[in-house]
């Protein structure tokens, strides 16, 4: 049993959104952050990110894959999910999880389609049995790659590419914003909640595809590009000190007000979450990154590659720690206080083996991880100097390989 | 047979695999007209029938409920409480409706309790301070007009009678607790045994058969009161018309149907 | 167009996928969703089909008229006789004794609303038992307050 001071409402004790919604949250982050960080290059050509470009798509598309995942564990009765779908409730913004996820779905696949589109027809010349009929499957028996396919391809990406942009913004802001329209609750209840949660999602993914890259390279033996991992910093930094700006501003704005909800709200930060937002969301997990990747967006040329790469993989890792607890603050903090306002209840504690338990939570945050390494394996994350020669449009097919007919 | 994958098609001559993708595109086009038009149009007009009605002559145009608690009657007894939970079969620990005590000090120091909702009534007060002002205070689902809990259902399992009763679809409801979350009175719980959604249904079995709800006929002062304001002379929506009545949090525009006299400050 | 040939299939089996799913929710939708709401019109009619716990008013009465007659005189008329005994459904159901209803004597039944509470309005009968017992020179023992009140018409 929960221990409790003061006074709550008797249906207050139970705390109903656990672990599971703390993971829908930061898995939808990763989704969207790094989609965002994929159009950077492909949207608004920062050439740099080149060798991530490929990468962020991929890793957006397997943290979306694993994303349901978390709610169907949370939902009392999953198999009744696909309500959501069959009469969604125009007002909820919940029930615009069903349309918004699987329009967002139809567009990343079609964009890594095309974005491998090359690949996928070499790749099928190049292969056999299964394999093959696999990769001419994936190409959907086209294997155009003349110069005005290649153009088409990448007029049809740029406008996917740009559509996605508020597409993953809508995939995760209506999360925020469905934790921010609960007038009920008044630590949800901001305006600056979608934004919030956009931010700190653009911090986690920019954080993951730091992680994914340099571990990727260090497996296959490859050299970190140094401009890359430098605009990936800036990046970072920037909407690192965007978000932590933003969710101080909204306390600081509480804070300052003295309305009802901040006597609750005030004991919470201090007292009841007091290692997860004092210490693990702001000290370590916003002070030390901002003040790591500030050296090396600052002092850039003061820094050898593998000093840049230590500190960039050192904030990526306590950044991906922040927004998980700013997520849990948000999320498990709400419900820790009764909306009587009188009361609090003991934090909720995941147990292992639960239907929400961290063994669960772990494997949904893995999953995606070893798709990513599976789709690697199939298609090239990478960009390869020979694929790149290849995509500029040579018509021939490599000796050895059999006609694709 | 190879296929030119170059811009030198013959656009006279048409490839069988051009034929069939043509035809494909045909086809599916007719398909999509033909079954999205009428799914679309059809998903509102497909209900023609209820597939069961209500028993007897009850007539839900005919009604519209509104609660009524004079908290300066009520005596704390739990009464209500415990018909509340014999009748609609409540678990324990969870509460369709419960009683709150409020004792406060002449410096407005603010003492609020609800032993397990008071379902066994209140002990006496152990008091240090000197409690100047104290009340008993009932809470239940508010059957607001302007539901919150409504609003975020995402499956349409919540919703509000042409009666002013708001319900939740035990059939329907995928168990989320946005409802949950949403109610700014903390009226809703998932039952631990269906993972529905579950609160105050204002007895709708018993409204449907002419009875009143089971906590206002357990009310043994009749602090609690059921009005209908669709019925010519009632006395309870005439006490809501005359007398000064306030409900919880205003503020939040959620217009709770539950009217409350005898609103002390302190409550909340 | 002749280069947009895999745009047009990926956008076919958009359309195909698209279309099922729209089929498919048509029938998946229930019959009599959103006849008055977006809700499910058949759950009103579920709801209303429960059974009853609690009596009628006057439920009581048609077998058990002298004690009906004493409380309706008293100052226990406004105070419903399933709050003493116990729900009608446990004792009889469609005009058949089921079960007996039970009657409790115990000093706790009436101390539940009776003993003094400050929250209680003032002008409501209290009392601090252990007063009230001294000043009428009883001890307290399980069926005390019944030494001197009626159960259904406590007025001395």
């Amino acid at each position: 049993m929960a221990e409790q001071a003061g006074y709550l409402f008797p249906n207050d004790l139970h705390i109903l959104w656990m672990l599971m919604i703390v993971m829908y949250p930061y898995i939808t982050g990763l989704v969207a952050g790094a989609f965002i960080l994929s159009s950077l290059y492909h949207v608004f050509g920062r050439n740099e990110l080149r060798p991530i470009g490929r990468l962020s798509l991929v890793a957006s598309l397997g943290f979306l894959l694993f994303a349901p995942m978390t709610l169907m564990l949370h939902l009392g009765h999953p198999e009744r999910g696909f309500n959501i779908m069959v009469t969604p409730n125009v007002s909820s913004a919940m029930a615009m999880f069903g349309f918004i996820y699987a329009a967002y779905l139809t567009l990343l696949l079609f964009e890594i389609w095309l974005v491998h589109r090359a690949d996928i027809i070499v790749l099928a010349s190049r292969s056999r049995g299964l394999l093959r009929t696999f990769y001419k499957v994936l190409a959907l028996g086209v294997y155009d790659v003349s110069g005005e396919a290649k153009r088409i391809d990448h007029r049809v990406l740029v406008v996917l590419a740009a559509i996605g942009i508020p597409g993953a913004s809508l995939l995760h802001g209506y999360v925020g914003f469905i934790f921010g329209a609960v007038k009920a609750n008044p630590w949800w209840s901001t305006p600056l909640m979608p934004i919030i949660f956009l931010c700190s999602a653009i911090v986690s993914g920019i954080a993951m595809v730091v992680i994914l890259y340099q571990i990727g390279m260090k497996f296959s033996g490859r050299r970190i590009d140094a401009p890359c991992m430098q605009s990936l910093a800036r990046w970072l930094w920037l909407f690192v000190i965007l978000s932590v700006t933003l969710e101080l501003l909204e306390i600081m704005t509480l804070a300052y007000e003295r309305a009802e909800e901040w006597t609750v709200i005030g004991p919470l930060l201090s007292d009841q979450l007091a290692f997860s937002f004092i210490g693990l969301q702001m000290v370590l997990g916003a002070m030390v990154p901002i003040i790591l990747l500030g050296i090396v967006v600052l002092m850039s040329q003061y820094l050898s590659d593998q000093i840049r790469n230590t500190l960039c993989f050192v904030a990526s890792l306590l950044l991906l720690v922040q927004v998980f607890a700013m997520r849990w603050n948000v999320v498990v903090g709400g419900q820790i206080f009764s909306k009587s306002l009188r009361g609090f209840r003991s934090g909720h504690s995941p147990g292992l083996f639960e239907k929400e338990g961290i063994i669960l939570a772990v494997l949904i945050f893995v999953l995606p991880l070893l798709f990513i390494g599976l789709f690697n394996k199939i298609l090239p994350v990478f960009e390869r100097p020979e694929s790149a020669e290849e995509a500029e449009g040579k018509q021939g097919l490599p000796a050895g390989a059999a006609p694709l007919l | 047979m190879t296929q030119a994958s170059s811009s030198h098609s013959l656009p006279s001559r048409c490839t069988r695999r051009e034929f069939i993708e043509r035809g494909a595109c045909a086809l599916g086009a007719g398909v999509a007209v033909l079954v999205i038009g009428p799914a679309a149009v059809g998903s509102g007009s497909t209900a023609t029938q209820p597939t069961a009605t209500a028993p007897g002559a009850y007539d839900w145009t005919k009604h519209k409920y509104v609660y009524v608690i004079d908290t300066r009657k009520c005596i704390g007894c739990g009464a209500c409480v415990r018909a509340c939970t014999r009748e609609n079969d409540v678990p324990p620990h969870y509460f369709r409706t419960w009683v709150e005590r409020y004792q406060v000090s002449r410096t407005g120091d603010v003492n609020v309790e609800s032993p397990n909702g008071a379902m066994d009534g209140f002990e006496p007060e152990v008091t240090g301070d000197d409690v100047t002002k104290a009340f008993f205070f009932p809470k239940l689902c508010c059957h607001c007009t302007n539901t919150p809990c409504v609003q975020l259902c995402p499956v349409g399992a919540s919703y509000r009678t042409l009666d002013g009763v708001v319900l939740v679809d035990q059939k329907r409801c995928i168990g989320c607790g946005y409802c949950v979350q949403g109610c700014p009175y903390g009226t809703r719980f998932i039952h631990p045994v269906t993972h529905t959604a579950s609160k105050c249904t204002l007895c709708y079995h018993r409204l449907t058969r002419g009875l009143t709800t089971a906590c206002v006929q357990a009310c043994p002062v009749g602090a609690r009161m059921l009005g209908d304001t669709k019925k010519v002379g009632d006395r309870v929506a005439e006490i809501i018309a005359t007398e000064r009545v306030q409900v919880l949090q205003p503020e939040l525009l959620t217009e709770p149907n539950c009217y409350y006299l005898g609103f002390s400050r302190e409550a909340r | 167009m002749e280069h947009a040939k895999h745009i047009v299939r990926a956008v076919l089996i958009l359309v195909v996928v698209a279309t099922t799913f729209v089929f498919v929710r048509s029938l998946a939708t229930p019959r009599s969703f959103g006849m008055y709401g977006a809700y499910r019109f058949d759950s009103v009619a579920e709801y209303a089909a429960a059974e009853p716990v609690h009596g009628a008013p006057g439920a009581c009465a048609e077998c058990h008229e002298e004690q009906t007659k004493a409380l309706s005189g008293g100052k226990h008329a406004s105070v419903s006789c399933e709050v003493c005994h116990a729900p009608l459904a446990g004792h009889v159901t469609n005009g058949e004794q089921v079960g007996p209803m039970p009657v409790r004597r115990s000093f706790s039944l009436c101390a539940n609303c009776h003993h003094r509470l400050t929250a209680r309005p003032k002008d409501f009968p209290q009392v601090v038992l252990a007063e009230h017992l001294a000043t009428s020179g009883s001890t307290l023992s399980e069926g005390v307050c019944l030494e001197c009140h009626k159960a259904h018409d406590p007025g001395i």
